[in-house]
C-alpha cells in the first residue's frame, strides 16, 4: 500500500507527528536528516598482500529532527515539547533497565510501499537559547503561537523493521524437509541425516540478516532433550553428515552389536587403557559433498561409563604420508548425555579452493582422538556427526533435567528464551551466542541437533519459524 | 567476529547468570604453565538479567565462546568490579584452582614413583579439574623416588617441581602443566616436530615483530669440572679438553665457561659440557609477534588467530631477514618455528600478541635432575 509521507516516533503510550498541518510538531524543510550505521571496523593479513576484515561493530545510527511547534495556546506548545520528552524518557529507561516501552521513529517517503520502524535507543531535544524569551513567548504565525528551530536528536538501530518495534506479529516461514514440504504449522525434524528444515530464499525480505523467532514442540520427549544446536548454512549443502561407527575402521577395538543408527553400533569395554585414537574413517571420498564449517559430535547408544574419566577430541590424520594432523579441543562426556559435543572443525582441512581442483588428502582420515585416566569403562559408539554451521549456530541450554512440556521459544525479535505451555510461560532453558539471524534472498537451511537420554538418533522434533523483515536502507 | 561470556554459579542447573556478548572489553590470555590465563570484560547492568546481584559473579566458572561455539576461554570470576552502570569482571584460569590445594603428606613413598605418578595423583586432588591422565600426563615417566612432601606444598607447585625435570627419561623436551577446555589438565610438550599446528603471518614483517639477543651468557668454549666419587679426598680437577664451536668463536670471540658435574664422574661432566656448548654458544634469544588476521591450521584451513593457546607450536612465514636471521629454534632444520609460551587476545582490535620460545632448554633440565643449579660460570 502507498504510503504517505511519514514521520513520527512513538513509545506506544504518546505518538508525536512531525507532520501536522495544524497545531502540533511541523518539520522544518529539509529537516529531517538520518545517517549510515555507526561501524568501527578492524583489518589484517589474511595472506601476504591480502587484507581481511578482523571485527566490525555496528553500534547505532543518527538522525536529527529540526522542527517548530504551533498550538492555539502558550500551554499547547508546551504540551507537545512534554509529549516528545516523555517518549524520550522512555526510551532512557528502557535503555537503563531493559524494561518499559520501546519507542520507534517511523518514517516512509511519499508512494513508499511500507513504513520503515527504527528503534530509538536515545533521544535529546535541543531547544534554542531564546526559547523562552518574550520575543519567542509572542511570535504568532496566523492564529497559531510558534517556536521554532527546535532539535530532535535521535540515536537508532542501525536497522529499519517492517513492523513496529513493539508489534510481535511475525511472518512465518515455509519450511520444508524429509518429513515434509512448505509446512507452516510445525515441519518434524530429525536428528540424524533428516535434521534439517529448508528455507527457500524468496520467503526471506530484507537486505540484511533478519530477525528470526524459532518454535520448537519437543512433544512427549520434552524430558528427554538436554541440549540443542541450531546452525544455519545456505545453499549448497553438505549432504554427508554422518560416520556411521559399523561402517569404520575402528582401531580402539569393540565388536559390532545391533542397535543405533543404520542398525549397528560398536562396542568397546576396557580395564585400564585404550588406544590414543580411533573411529577413523576414509574421509576423502565424500569430501565434495561435505565442505564447510561444523559443529562436530560423538554420538553413543549408552552412557559412557565412567563418563568423568575420559575426554575426546575431533580429528584428522593421514598417517604422516603428507604431514596433515590436526586434533580439536578435548571435551569431556556429561553425565548421562548420550552425544558429546567436539566443537568447531572445518572440513576439508584445508582452502575450499584447493578441493576443487581434484581429490584432496586422499589419505586424510577423521576420527576420535581419546584421553582417559586409566579407570575401567565402557564406551558404545554409534555416529560420529557435523553439524553445518557456515552461516551461524545457537546453542540451548537445559537448566533443569527437563526442557518443559509445550512450545519452546527462541524468539530473537523479543529477546526471550522460554517455554510456553497451557497459558503458562517458564524458563527452564538459556540460548548461548546470539540467536540465529536468518539471510534474505539465500536458500539456506537450519540443521538441528538434540542431545539428550533416549534414543539419539530416532529423535523428533516439530519446527516452526517466523521473521521480521529487516532493512540496513528501507523498508520496502 | 563476536564473543559471548557465559557465568554459571554453583550448579549449572539453577544458574541465572545468562550469557553476554562481552566483544567490545574482551581480553584474554593463555600462558604456561597454566593454561587459560587470565580474561577481562564489561558487562552494563542493565544486561544483568532477573535478580542477579553483581556478587554473585564472584567465585562463578565463566566460558566464552566465539560466534561459531568455539570454547575459546573459561575460568573463575575472581574480581566484579562495579563502576557506574558497568560492572568489570575479572576472571582466572581453573589452573589457579591448584594454588589452593595442598598436597596431602606421604603420598609418594614408592622409590619407583615417576613424575606422571605425582602429577597424576595431584590432578585428582582438585575438584574443578578434569580427572583424566590429560594428554601425555601418563607418558611423564621420570623416577623421582618417595617424594617429602611435610612442607606446605600446594598442587600447582608439586607439579611444575616435577616438570623441572623435563618430559622423559629418553626425551629432555620442555613440559608445561595446562588446563583447556572443559577444566583438562595436559602436558604441553616443547618440541617441533612435522605436524606444526599453525601458520601465522606477522602483521608486518619487522613493525610487530620483535626479537631479543643478548650475549650476556654466551660460552663458545666449554670446561668441565669433574669429581671422581670413587677418589675420597681428591677435589674435582678441570678436564684438560673443552668443547668448542669454532662458528661461534669466529663471530663473537672466544669466550670460555666452566661448568662444575659435582661428584657425577667423568662420562656425565662430558656429556653436560657438551650440553652446555649446545644451550650457549650463540646469543640467547627472545621473540615475539602480533598477528591480526586468520592463520592456517596445520591441515590448510584459515581460522580466527585467538585460536592458538600457549603450547602451540607454528611456523612464521613472513619475517624478513633480520627478524629470520635472528629466530632460531630448538630445531635447526625449522628455524622459522616456534613454541608458543604465552597468548594475548584483544576481541576489540582482533589482534593477538604472541611471545615464542626459542630455547633448548635440555641441559636446564638435566642439571636440575642432577640437582646442580647455577649452570656456567
Amino acid at each position: 500500500m502507498a504510503q504517505l509521507f511519514n514521520l513520527k516516533i512513538s513509545d506506544g503510550i504518546d505518538t508525536v507527528d512531525f507532520l501536522n498541518t495544524g497545531e502540533g510538531c511541523r518539520v522544518e524543510d529539509g529537516g529531517f536528516d538520518i545517517g549510515t550505521p555507526n561501524t568501527k571496523r578492524s583489518f589484517g593479513v589474511l595472506r601476504p598482500g591480502i587484507g581481511m576484515q578482523t571485527q566490525v561493530t555496528q553500534s547505532h545510527r543518527e538522525a536529527t529532527i529540526r522542527f517548530s511547534v504551533y498550538g492555539s495556546t502558550r500551554s499547547d506548545i508546551i504540551n507537545s515539547l512534554i509529549k516528545v520528552q516523555q517518549i524520550l524518557n522512555s526510551a532512557d529507561q528502557r535503555s537503563k533497565t531493559g524494561r518499559g516501552n520501546r519507542v520507534d521513529l517511523q518514517y516512509s517517503w511519499e508512494g513508499a510501499g511500507k513504513i520503515s520502524y527504527l528503534e530509538v535507543y536515545a533521544g535529546e531535544l535541543i531547544t534554542p537559547g531564546n526559547v523562552l524569551s518574550v520575543e519567542n513567548i509572542h511570535a504568532q504565525v496566523g492564529s497559531y503561537y510558534v517556536v521554532s528551530g527546535l532539535v530532535l536528536k535521535l540515536w537508532l538501530s542501525t536497522d529499519a523493521y517492517a513492523i513496529s518495534v513493539r508489534s510481535t506479529t511475525m511472518t512465518d516461514i515455509p519450511l520444508s524437509g524429509a518429513h515434509g514440504s512448505n509446512v507452516t504449522s510445525g515441519l518434524t525434524v530429525g536428528n540424524t541425516t533428516d535434521n534439517y528444515a529448508q528455507i527457500s530464499g524468496a520467503a526471506i525480505d530484507g537486505d540484511t540478516p533478519v530477525f528470526t523467532k524459532i518454535i520448537v514442540e519437543p512433544g512427549g520427549i520434552y524430558s528427554e532433550i538436554y541440549e540443542m544446536y541450531i546452525g544455519l548454512s545456505r545453499a549448497p549443502y553438505a549432504t554427508d553428515k554422518i560416520y556411521d561407527s559399523k561402517n569404520l575402521v575402528w582401531n580402539i577395538g569393540g565388536s559390532t552389536v545391533s542397535g543405533g543408527y543404520g542398525g549397528n553400533h560398536i562396542e568397546r569395554s576396557w580395564s585400564s587403557t585404550i588406544p590414543y585414537s580411533g573411529f577413523y574413517a576414509d574421509w576423502a571420498w565424500e569430501y565434495k559433498n561435505t565442505v564447510g564449517l561444523f559443529y562436530a559430535f560423538m554420538v553413543t547408544t549408552q552412557q559412557i561409563t565412567p563418563s568423568d574419566s575420559i575426554s575426546l577430541a575431533v580429528g584428522f590424520d593421514d598417517y604422516v604420508t603428507y604431514g596433515i594432523r590436526q586434533v580439536g579441543d578435548y571435551y569431556k562426556p556429561k553425565g548421562s548425555l548420550r552425544g558429546v559435543p567436539l566443537g568447531v572443525i572445518e572440513m576439508p582441512p584445508g582452502p575450499q579452493e584447493l578441493a576443487n581442483k581434484g581429490t584432496l588428502h586422499e589419505d586424510l582420515w577423521v576420527g576420535i582422538f581419546v584421553a582417559h585416566n586409566g579407570d575401567a569403562g565402557s564406551l558404545n559408539m554409534d555416529y560420529l556427526q557435523f553439524l553445518p554451521i557456515n552461516d551461524g549456530v545457537r546453542i540451548w541450554k537445559v537448566r533443569k533435567a527437563t526442557l518443559g512440556a509445550g512450545q519452546a521459544v527462541d524468539d530473537g525479535w523479543e529477546g526471550l528464551e522460554y517455554v510456553s505451555g497451557s497459558g503458562k510461560i517458564w524458563t527452564p532453558w538459556y540460548g548461548l551466542l546470539d540467536p540465529i539471524k536468518l539471510i534474505p534472498g539465500a536458500d539456506q537451511r537450519l540443521f538441528f541437533k538434540t542431545i539428550g537420554t533416549g534414543s539419539e538418533h530416532t529423535r523428533q522434533i516439530k519446527v516452526k519459524v517466523k521473521y521480521v523483515p529487516t532493512y540496513r536502507t528501507m523498508v520496502e | 567476529m563476536r564473543f559471548y561470556a557465559t557465568m554459571l554459579q554453583g550448579s549449572e542447573e539453577y544458574s541465572r547468570l545468562g550469557s553476554y556478548d562481552v566483544t567490545d572489553k574482551l581480553k584474554f590470555s593463555t600462558q604456561l604453565h597454566g593454561g587459560f590465563g587470565t580474561a577481562t570484560f564489561e558487562i552494563s547492568v542493565p544486561r544483568l538479567r532477573g535478580s542477579m546481584l553483581v556478587h554473585q559473579f564472584i567465585g562463578a566458572e565463566c566460558y566464552v565462546y566465539d560466534e561459531y561455539g568455539r570454547n575459546v576461554y573459561e575460568g573463575r570470576v575472581i574480581d566484579a568490579d562495579k563502576s557506574g552502570d558497568v560492572v568489570k569482571l575479572s576472571v582466572s584460569g581453573f589452573y589457579a584452582d591448584g594454588k589452593h590445594i595442598k598436597v596431602p603428606t606421604l603420598l609418594w613413598q614408592d622409590v619407583g614413583t615417576t613424575t606422571g605418578d605425582v602429577i597424576r595423583d595431584c590432578i585428582a586432588l582438585v575438584p574443578s579439574w578434569t580427572n583424566t591422565n590429560g594428554i601425555y600426563v601418563h607418558y611423564a615417566n621420570v623416577v623421582v623416588g618417595p617424594q617429602d612432601t611435610d612442607e606446605e606444598i600446594k598442587v600447582n607447585d608439586m607439579i611444575e617441581r616435577m616438570l623441572k625435570l623435563g618430559y622423559r627419561t629418553d626425551n629432555l623436551a620442555p613440559a608445561y602443566f595446562a588446563i583447556y577446555q572443559d577444566k583438562i589438565p595436559r602436558l604441553k610438550i616443547e618440541q617441533y616436530s612435522s605436524y606444526p599446528n599453525f601458520f601465522v603471518y606477522a602483521d608486518s614483517p619487522s613493525g610487530n615483530a620483535s626479537s631479543g639477543l643478548t650475549m650476556e651468557r654466551l660460552y663458545n668454549k666449554v670446561y668441565v669440572l669433574v669429581d671422581d666419587p670413587a677418589e675420597d679426598g681428591v677435589g674435582p680437577t678441570l678436564f684438560p679438553t673443552p668443547a668448542e664451536d669454532a662458528a661461534s668463536q669466529q663471530r663473537y670471540g672466544v669466550r670460555e665457561g666452566v661448568i662444575n658435574a659435582g661428584e657425577y664422574g667423568e662420562d656425565l661432566g662430558l656429556d653436560l659440557r657438551d650440553l652446555a656448548l649446545e644451550k650457549y654458544a650463540y646469543p640467547q634469544q627472545s621473540f615475539g609477534l602480533q598477528i591480526s588476521g586468520m592463520v592456517r591450521t596445520n591441515g590448510g584451513s584459515y581460522v580466527p588467530n585467538y585460536v592458538i593457546k600457549a603450547g602451540d607450536t607454528l611456523v612464521v612465514s613472513n619475517m624478513d631477514e633480520m627478524a629470520a636471521l635472528s629466530f632460531r629454534s630448538g630445531d635447526p632444520t625449522s628455524t622459522l618455528s616456534g613454541f608458543v609460551i604465552t597468548t594475548q587476545y584483544d576481541a576489540s582490535k582482533g589482534t593477538m600478541k604472541l611471545d615464542l620460545s626459542m630455547g633448548d632448554r635440555k641441559m636446564d633440565y638435566l642439571l636440575s635432575r642432577l640437582g646442580l643449579e647455577g649452570g656456567l660460570s
